[in-house]
């Protein structure tokens, strides 16, 4: 089958998996606890008005009927208003995404390019001294909770050191356009992005990367490459580390899918305004409409990033092939 | 008597007492009191940084025009700036800046009503006809005039549109117009509280008529880029980040110091003291927690102010569910708690420990002679005792759940009372949720306790919500018929010396009945910069904690 034809076929697949996840979170979050009404109208609303707002988004009537609603709403491609916001959903989510998206991409690829560069070094050495320190030092930088790291470096480099500033992704004092604008995001993106890498990209990649190469460098075809005269770094970039990227590839599309669940805690910390953040808020003010539509982009996201793992596979890996 | 309190008040206030109050309303707290000591020494403020009303700014010597505030929101994001519209928590504080109101409430003691947009106003003695005389120079943003007739449209229109404070105006008959300056406001029937419910909210902001009439106010496209009349002008919105606005030039009272005032939002409350600590923000909109006051004050360069507020910190029971139904066990409780203890754990000392059954914030309508329960186990015991509830072998004699918002002090304050209350043998089970759950489950009386924090002030009549058969925040289950006649008989006159027996009688039946048990009078607390100044006038009782009038960087 060709490329073109398997990612029309699973984009067809992913129609009944992304329904699904709607019918099943929409029931969720209504049998949840909480009123979207009462937090609407504010601490100091009367019986009325709750009863008022409730009546007006529709939460009075019966949850299945609000569901057929929904549903018939979204194949028409229509995400609804957000409560809170009372705007579009999708205009919401749209103004947020590019932020997280350049967090989590720049966590993403310098963690696999710095856990994989590392993670091999470490490999090549095993077993030593180095290897052992870079093993349990990423071990420990993994246990560590991202809001605890990040809190810390806010502190340290932040408020303390002052080289890096604490929170936002601009400097709202400033007027730079261009360049200027350009390097002051870098700036604001160092701490929330260092944030992520430590805490949970770069551990992860390294010692993935690293146990796949101690294990491949064993196995039969190295010996192989060795036997024919293959320098020891032919054989690590040729033939071991090749065979080693395909786990890495794998949880490098689980991570993408899951940027929403992943970037929560750093955007709160750091105040980056990303749909982290948006979900956050959109959780504790049971915005309905506004979570149902993260939940969409989310499932559309860990399928599309599934579907990318899966073609990279096949150029990483002859063997593997589309149907 | 009130002119007597403010008599006291002149000259022995700073900023610090102002202050505090005026955030309250995020949460839903109030303001208020915070007469003496609340901060560290310090001296009074300058006086350049209380400028009437009308005068200029920025006069030589005075404090200096220009530089920009960074202010940290810390609650959720914008999602509206017409808080006549709909509850926006992020523009809470932030659009009284933008909007102007017909008359303020000071935070802090004695809890005046000052001018704003109104230079003057009356009342009948029956507290039924309202009339107010507005400023004549005052321009929206977009050059407009605003006259009687934008206040009109706007206090009709937001009982017609459902506004979150339609429950406040519900009770207007007509509003007169006689002249552009001019606004005669009749009720159906007398409120003596009508004033404190139209002055202590930023959700009564005044609209631009010319903008929102014939719109639905929920979805007009002004609620994001808002044209207001207040000191500072709406420059941009960047959502999820930060939202500027520049000083209005024209504005009638004087343009303000800033040139710019710039929030930010920072949604971890760490992550936002920490840009407080090192300069980046001026102030944060929000309180900061209680129990990061004590800490806070010791870092150089913060002040924090943490008046008691028009609010008690209660523990509530449920009538209707056994035993609680029983009063000699809802006194037991009260008898097992130390008030002392629990104060200085939770509030690390800044709060004041509740006197009697109101808040002693509120002088005019506290009763002195109630008395609250003594903390005595012997007592409790003994009361519990006498219901038969005696202790079982393991030394319980019964099991109750506190059902809680987590979050804030409210963690703390459960986790002492479960060990207090288990010292007379109630065994209690934290039930903490979270703050949307906490308020959908409450009105369905399904837990046995509760705490919480809410207003019961600056106006007694505000107490009503919790304690009147249908009041909204009546999660007892407490049913008193003479209560309610009381509350109806508060507001049908003027004269606060008549009202106040009403509100006496009430707080000896509430002392009596038990529903809820005020343990400390929370604070509304605010923290800013000390090089910023100017939060609070030289009286000490006006706030420009909420629309920054008169806030300037000191050089």
């Amino acid at each position: 089958m060709g490329l073109g034809r398997y990612v029309v076929r699973r984009l067809l697949e992913m129609v009944p998996v992304v329904l699904i996840i709607i019918v099943l979170n929409f029931t969720i979050i209504r049998l949840a606890p909480g009123d979207p009404a009462i937090v609407l109208a504010g601490e100091y609303a009367s019986k009325e008005h709750v009863a008022a707002i409730r009546q007006a988004y529709e939460l009075d009537r019966p949850i299945p009927a609000q569901l057929v609603r929904y549903l018939s709403r979204v194949l028409q491609g229509d995400l609804g208003r957000s409560y809170q916001y009372n705007r579009p959903v999708l205009d919401v989510i749209a103004t947020r995404i590019p932020n997280t998206l350049i967090l989590v991409v720049t966590a993403q690829t310098l963690g696999l390019i710095i856990g994989s560069a590392v993670g091999t070094y470490s490999a090549r050495r095993y077993p030593s001294a180095t290897d052992s320190v870079l093993s349990f030092g990423s071990l420990a930088w993994y246990s560590m909770p991202v809001f605890w790291l990040g809190m810390m470096m806010v502190l340290v480099l932040g408020v303390n050191l002052k080289i890096f500033p604490a929170s936002g992704m601009r400097n709202v004092l400033s007027e730079a356009t261009g360049i200027g604008a350009l390097l002051d995001l870098l700036h604001h993106l160092a701490l929330p992005a260092l944030a992520m890498m430590f805490g949970s990209t770069v551990p992860v990649y390294l010692r993935l990367t690293r146990a796949s190469v101690i294990e491949l460098s064993r196995e039969d075809f190295a010996t192989t490459a060795r036997a024919k005269g293959l320098d020891e770094n032919g054989v690590y970039f040729r033939h071991i580390l090749r065979n080693a990227l395909l786990p890495t590839v794998t949880v490098a599309g689980l991570f993408l899918g899951n940027v929403l669940t992943g970037a929560v805690l750093t955007e709160t910390v750091f105040a980056w305004p990303g749909i982290g953040r948006l979900t956050y808020d959109a959780v504790l003010s049971r915005d309905y409409p506004l979570l149902m539509g993260l939940f969409i982009i989310s499932s559309c996201m860990v399928v599309i990033a599934s579907l990318l793992t899966d073609i990279t596979y096949a150029i990483l890996d002859p063997r593997v092939t589309f149907h | 008597m009130n002119d007597v309190i403010r008599g006291q008040t002149r000259g022995r206030l700073t900023r610090r007492e102002l202050l505090r109050g005026a955030v309250a309303a995020g949460l839903g707290l109030g303001a208020m009191v915070a007469l003496n000591g609340c901060g560290p020494a310090e001296a009074p403020q300058a006086p350049a940084a209380t400028a009437k009303p009308g005068t200029t700014p920025a006069a030589a010597g005075g404090p200096k025009r220009g530089g920009t505030a960074v202010i940290a929101l810390t609650g959720s994001d914008i999602t509206t700036f017409n808080q006549a519209a709909a509850f926006g928590g992020g523009s809470w504080f932030l659009s009284t800046s933008i909007f102007g109101r017909v008359t303020v409430m000071d935070y802090g003691p004695p809890f005046e009503i000052h001018p704003q947009l109104a230079r003057e106003w009356e009342s009948t003695p029956d507290a039924k006809i309202y009339t107010f005389k507005l400023a004549k120079n005052v321009k929206w943003h977009d050059g407009k005039p605003l006259t009687a007739a934008d206040v009109k449209f706007t206090w009709l229109g937001v009982v017609e549109q459902k506004g979150p404070a339609a429950t406040f105006l519900k009770d207007i008959e007509t509003i007169e117009t006689p002249d552009d300056h001019t606004l005669k406001v009749i009720l159906k029937k007398p409120d003596a509280s009508f004033l404190y419910q139209t002055s202590v909210y930023p959700r009564l902001p005044v609209l631009p008529k010319h903008l929102y009439e014939g719109t639905e106010w929920k979805s007009n496209p002004y609620n994001m880029k808002p044209v207001g009349s207040g000191p500072f002008k709406f420059q941009e919105l960047v959502p999820g980040d930060h939202c500027t606005l520049v000083a209005n030039e024209e504005y009638f009272e004087g343009r303000p110091y800033l040139d710019r005032v710039i929030w930010k939002l920072v949604p971890d409350e760490r992550t936002a003291l920490a840009g407080l600590e090192s300069g980046e923000f001026a102030a944060l909109d929000s309180p900061p927690s209680l129990n990061m006051i004590a800490d806070l004050r010791k870092k150089p360069g913060i002040e924090v102010d943490a008046p008691p507020g028009p609010w008690g910190a209660y523990i509530g029971f449920n009538m209707k569910k056994k035993p609680l139904d029983n009063v000699d066990v809802r006194w037991a409780i009260a008898h097992a708690i130390n008030k002392e203890d629990v104060t200085k754990r939770v509030t690390g000392g800044v709060a004041p420990v509740s006197e009697g059954a109101y808040t002693k914030g509120i002088r005019w309508a506290w009763n002195p002679e109630v008395k609250a329960p003594e903390y005595s186990t012997a007592k409790a015991e003994e009361l519990l005792d006498k219901a038969g509830l005696k202790r079982g072998g393991d030394g319980v004699r019964f099991k109750l759940g506190l059902s809680f918002s987590s979050g804030g002090f409210y963690d703390l304050f459960a986790e002492v009372l479960k060990e207090q209350l288990s010292k007379v043998g109630i065994a209690v089970d934290l039930k903490p949720v979270d703050g949307a759950t906490f308020q959908s489950q409450m009105p369905k009386l399904e837990h046995d306790l509760t705490i919480y924090a809410l207003w019961i002030g600056p106006d007694p009549n505000e107490w009503k919500q919790q304690l009147e058969k249908d009041g909204f925040r009546n999660w007892f289950g407490y049913v008193n018929p003479e209560v309610e006649d009381l509350f109806t008989k508060g507001v049908q006159v003027a004269d606060r010396e008549k009202r106040k027996q009403h509100y006496f009688k009430i707080q000896e039946i509430v002392m009596r009945d038990m529903p809820r048990y005020n343990i400390f009078d929370a604070p509304y607390s605010f923290a800013h910069r000390t090089e910023y100044k100017g939060w609070f006038s030289d009286e000490g009782t006006i706030s420009y904690r909420m629309d920054l009038a008169k806030v300037y960087k000191a050089q």
